[in-house]
């Protein structure tokens, strides 16, 4: 499972460096240096799709999918970050702190850098 | 009628004991027995709530509400309900067994959407964390403010954040480490979870809000204990008090530590009483009393 996050990792690193969607041939191209194999790309490909990490869309040609970041490296930090300090506005904790250290501040500013994105995504809509 | 009367006189104790317990100190000793009496106030309070207006439905049955409720359906197949069964009666078992689904309904989407959060926090974390020297089920992630906890689950995953690992000296990381593997071993996200179920169905109340913040405070004092098995309690208070808004990250370092924090610390830097075993027992027997009290009701004839 590590190693399949690690790949997982790798493949939106290389989406967030490109500005435009990419095929997997372009995603396994621009991971040469992990060599790859192109069914595992696609299936890292797919999970992630499933996630909500990854959007599909079809190619010009209208044949191939070709994939693009659901949203910033930073969107997904901000939502991670609302998850830790426990403003996503759910009451029910589903993580254990240590202590709580939120200061008001740093809530307005995610909330807004969360708002700010048109791309994004509701996470749970399953 | 004795059933439902009996379950009115255990709402009635447990509603009475919520504040002195959460305002004593003498949980705060030992706190795992006392996390034991509050899982008992709770499932006693929890079990007869919903009893109650069954209990006064079915009464006259004359048995527990379990074996009643068979009885009942057996009249209803029967086509006999209205002579065993006054419509009062009736009516009465029907709003609390809706009673009674809704706060199944409740607790239900609770819980599915808590696992449904963790779900994709584990994601984003796969995503966005990245492994450390600190051992195989901690994560570092990038994050400007300090954070430590733990996602709890049967994998469950420490995270602490770069912020943490600035703030914190290395026995203080491992000591705070020390103390989220104790909330993710002994499953402390268990443990508040009846509290969250039962503020859920009656946000508004006051007396469980109390109760949710004392086990959740026992909780903690709970893991800061298991973490002293390995780590020096100054080593911990130190942290604890690294971390909280006003500490030395903080912007102006004016807030005073919030009255959780500085309870904690103030519990680590005095020498440890823990309750004596006799005191313990006595609790522990008291605890199964509360829960098996309103259980036995629901099985034995009234």
């Amino acid at each position: 499972m590590r190693n399949l996050g690690a790949l997982e990792r790798a493949v939106m690193d290389v989406l967030w460096a490109r500005a435009t969607p990419a095929t997997v041939r372009e995603v396994v191209t621009d991971l040469a240096d992990r060599n790859p194999a192109y069914t595992t790309v696609m299936t890292v490909l797919d999970r992630l799709a499933r996630k909500d990490f990854v959007r599909r869309e079809r190619g010009e040609d209208g044949r191939t999918w070709r994939y693009v970041a659901a949203a910033s490296r930073e969107t997904f930090v901000a939502e991670l970050m609302l998850q830790v300090l426990d403003l996503a506005g759910d009451r029910d904790a589903a993580l254990v702190h240590f202590a709580r250290s939120v200061a008001g501040t740093e809530a307005d500013v995610l909330r807004d850098a969360l708002t700010d994105d048109p791309d994004r995504e509701p996470p749970d809509r399953r | 009628m004795t059933h439902a009367l009996h379950h009115v006189v255990m709402l009635a104790v447990c509603a009475a004991s919520v504040g002195p317990l959460a305002r004593s100190r003498w949980p705060w000793h030992s706190p795992r027995v006392a996390l034991l009496l509050w899982q008992a106030l709770g499932l006693a309070a929890g079990l007869s709530a919903v009893s109650f207006l069954l209990a006064v439905g079915l009464s006259p049955y004359g048995r527990g509400v379990v074996p009643a409720c068979a009885a009942l359906v057996a009249d209803v197949v029967a086509g006999q309900v209205f002579t065993a069964l006054s419509l009062a009666h009736l009516v009465a078992v029907v709003v609390g067994l809706a009673l009674a689904a809704r706060l199944l309904v409740g607790a239900v989407a609770s819980v599915s959407g808590t696992l449904r959060a963790r779900r994709r926090h584990r994601s984003l974390l796969t995503l966005l964390g990245r492994d450390t020297p600190d051992g195989d089920d901690v994560l570092l992630v990038d994050l400007p403010t300090a954070a430590a906890y733990c996602v709890p689950g049967r994998h469950p995953r420490v995270v602490i954040s770069t912020a943490t690992r600035r703030l914190l000296d290395d026995n203080q990381l491992r000591a705070v480490l020390a103390h989220e593997r104790a909330h993710a071993h002994e499953r402390h996200d268990l443990i508040l979870l009846p509290f969250t179920l039962l503020r859920r169905a009656l946000p508004n109340s006051r007396l469980l809000a109390e109760a949710a913040r004392a086990v959740a405070m026992l909780v903690e004092m709970r893991a800061d204990d298991r973490a002293l098995a390995r780590h020096r309690p100054e080593t911990l208070a130190g942290a604890l008090l690294c971390f909280h808004p006003g500490g030395p990250t903080a912007p102006g370092g004016a807030a005073p530590a919030s009255h959780e924090i500085q309870a904690r610390v103030r519990r680590l830097l005095t020498p440890r009483r823990p309750l004596s075993a006799g005191v313990r027992a006595l609790l522990v027997v008291t605890a199964a009393l509360l829960a098996l009290t309103p259980a036995s009701l629901l099985v034995l004839p009234g």
